[in-house]
């Protein structure tokens, strides 16, 4: 596993020496565990921000969310654990119960489950089944659970205390088939139910007109700095989640706004120096995502330009056939660049689609040629190729911007490779 | 078929069988008819749904074990699509959608179920790792001569009776089991394949050779980035094939050095 493997080595060390390290650093907090396939690592520092304006708060931001990269993030924090009042831990779906028992949460987050990397999670109704034996096992953790997804649903209904959040969903295909029957459900404006009776929870928290967030005894209005609808309704299960932990609306809402970028997502870089071209960076790791991505038409305005990157390392997954599931077709009549070592079946597909595709294999060359096109350009990536992207706008040689960028880092490769083979050599 | 009449091409249970991105091979038809100026509709027909018994080409895609076994079920019921065979309709399936066409298959508990019988084959776990990865084969396929790229990923073992014959002869990966060396199997306007990816984007000519199954000779396709962009990625898969292959015999070298 590729993902947030640096940060998890000392923690797995760590763990090793002590394994009732979690356990310990974790006893005087009040702990909420976030999990999902989409949207965790979002939703995660919303809640951080939310409850660090009631205290202390830690949290492991960039990703490092099973065991080891716990351990690592919480023994940073070490100094500061005295003054430490709230957790906030994004958690891997398939790590929620080991996760658990060793920091016995106050608030779960159940956001949605759907199918990740196929070779790695390829049956989302064994981790729903998994999540409600937890629930059931954990009586006095109150479950903050999306409504909208049954699989959610099923998993967080065996909890006798949950607080039902209408966080939306924008792929349903894994969830059809009814967890409690087997028979089908029928999504329908804005809900769903199955024949066996089976059927969507009212919600205690949802969205109301004009990014208003309604809750039990009250509403308020919020103004997200992070793009696009799926954020603010992940501002939304935020909010329900440190109410639930403590912390009301009125006081976590001024955190929640401030956040403006997370470990790079929705991060604005200049191309370049000496350009006005600026892009904004945009992550999705599996359909689910890229479905949620691609219908932000409202992130996406028609006068920036788009550049679309695919790559399929251990990371990423090696098999990028779900492609062919997202709705591409909402760009039919543009012009995308495609970029990444999967580019050309990112072409196809778009062809396909009715989008004209412009393949240019490395990522950085895509964005520069973009930011001729326009001084708005957006990259929506996956994991890996978004990171390249990252690391090439954040390094030096970057800003070159001509090109040359390019040669200067293959001689530096090559004459690397030389001083190497010639100390092996000798 | 006359070539101005539309062709209707029906991908069945999206809902059930469509894990691997199976959707893809429907648009690829539909896109190839549609740049040479034809007439085509592609239908979802969801398990919900009676299958229609007229349509012209149908689509099978992969699945996981209980909605295999529930999408066959259903099609063993309506038997729409043994009439649809009977009416000259093609099939083409893929993974789930093979093992759903043949005779019989296994569930989780090695279990046998009842198939559709269009394809002589059986289906059971063919035991050790599953299949998965880069696979490339020769083609089998009468008037068809080339190789078909695609990516597979599964653990049935399926074995060949003497009313088919397999669709390709394995160059790189597993296919059918560990020990023929071929994927797939045909008979007559029956198709079927472990290769997902989808296949039919990675392989414009199977794509073209089954519109010919149904519309006969096919006028070329004038719009040259979509001819070129598919051969250049069939290209690159082919590549990446045999690249995954030559890892694979480093790796067992490796393996086989260190007892
Ligand atoms: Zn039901």
């Amino acid at each position: 596993m590729g993902l947030g493997d640096g940060q998890s080595l000392p923690g797995r060390v760590a763990l090793r020496l002590d394994p009732s390290l979690i356990t310990r650093l974790t006893s005087n907090m009040i702990v909420v565990l976030v999990s999902g396939t989409n949207g965790k690592t979002t939703t995660t520092a919303l809640v951080a921000a939310g409850l660090r304006e009631a205290g202390g708060t830690i949290t492991n931001s960039g990703g490092a969310n099973m065991t080891g990269g716990l351990a690592s993030s919480l023994a940073e924090a070490t100094p500061d654990i005295a003054e430490t009042r709230f957790a906030a831990l994004e958690v891997d779906e398939i790590y929620l119960t080991a996760v658990a028992e060793m920091v016995a949460p106050a608030v779960f987050v159940l956001m949605n489950l759907s199918r990740d990397q196929l070779d790695r999670t390829s049956e989302v109704r064994r981790i729903a089944e998994r999540w409600r034996l937890l629930v059931d096992e954990m009586p006095l953790t109150k479950v903050v659970a999306n409504c909208d997804d049954p699989l959610v649903c099923y998993a967080a209904s065996a909890s006798e205390s949950v607080i039902w959040v209408a966080a939306g969903i924008s792929w349903t295909d894994d969830a059809i088939g009814c967890p409690v029957c087997g028979g089908e459900i029928v999504f329908s404006s804005g809900s769903w139910a199955c024949g066996c009776g089976f059927c969507r929870p009212e919600p205690s928290w949802k969205l109301g007109a004009d990014q208003t967030i309604e809750f039990p005894d009250g509403r308020i209005k919020v103004n997200p700095r992070l793009p696009g609808s799926f954020n603010l309704r992940n501002s939304l299960t935020a909010l329900a989640s440190c109410s639930a932990a403590g912390v009301p609306p009125s006081t976590a809402v001024t955190g929640v706004e401030a956040v403006s970028a997370v470990s790079g997502r929705f991060a604005r870089y200049q191309i370049g120096s000496g350009t006005d071209a600026e892009v904004m960076l945009s992550l999705a790791k599996n359909p689910a995502g890229w479905s949620e991505l691609v219908g932000m038409v409202d992130l996406i305005a028609t006068d920036s330009a788009l550049v679309i990157g695919l790559n399929a390392k251990i990371a990423d997954g090696r098999d990028p056939s779900w492609i062919w599931d997202v709705p591409f077709d909402v760009f039919s009549g543009r012009s995308v660049i495609v970029t990444g070592e999967r580019c050309l079946d990112l072409a196809v597909r778009l062809k396909y689609a009715g989008v004209g595709p412009l393949v240019v294999q490395d990522v950085y060359s895509a964005l520069v040629v973009a930011s001729k096109w326009s001084k708005q350009v957006v990259l929506l990536a996956n994991y890996t190729c978004f990171q390249e992207a990252r690391k090439a706008l954040e390094s030096p040689l970057a800003a070159r911007h001509d090109g040359s960028a390019r040669i200067v880092h293959l001689v530096g490769e090559l004459r690397r490779w030389r001083n190497l083979s010639r100390t092996n050599g000798s | 078929m006359p070539v101005d009449s539309e062709v209707t091409i029906v991908t069945v249970y999206p809902d059930l069988l469509g894990t691997y991105g199976d959707g893809g091979n429907g648009s690829v038809l539909r896109g190839r008819l549609v740049a040479r100026g034809m007439r085509a509709s592609l239908l979802e027909i969801r398990s919900s749904t009676p299958v229609p018994e007229t349509a012209d080409i149908y689509l099978l895609g992969g699945g996981e074990d209980a909605p295999q076994i529930e999408a066959a079920r259903r099609l063993r019921a309506s038997g729409a699509l043994s009439k649809a065979v009977a009416n000259g309709g093609v099939v083409f399936a893929v993974c789930a959608g093979l093992q759903i066409i043949g005779e019989s298959f296994v569930d989780g508990d090695d279990k046998p179920i009842d198939g559709l019988g269009l394809l002589d084959l059986r289906t059971t776990k063919m035991g050790g790792p599953r299949a998965v990865g880069e696979i490339l084969l020769e083609s089998s396929l009468p008037g068809y001569s080339g190789r078909i790229s695609g990516y597979e990923n599964h653990s049935g073992g399926t074995q060949l009776g003497t009313g088919v014959k397999a669709m390709g002869r394995v160059l790189v990966g597993t296919g059918n089991d560990r020990h023929s060396r071929c994927d797939g199997a045909f008979s007559g306007k029956v198709v079927a394949t472990y290769l997902h990816g989808p296949v039919l984007a990675r392989n414009p000519k199977l794509a073209d050779y089954l519109l010919k199954l149904i519309v006969g000779e096919m006028p070329a396709i004038q719009d040259r980035t979509l001819v070129q962009l598919g051969k250049q990625l069939h290209g690159d898969r082919v590549a990446a094939a045999y690249r995954s292959e030559s890892k694979r015999g480093v790796l067992s070298a490796w393996r086989s050095l260190r007892g």
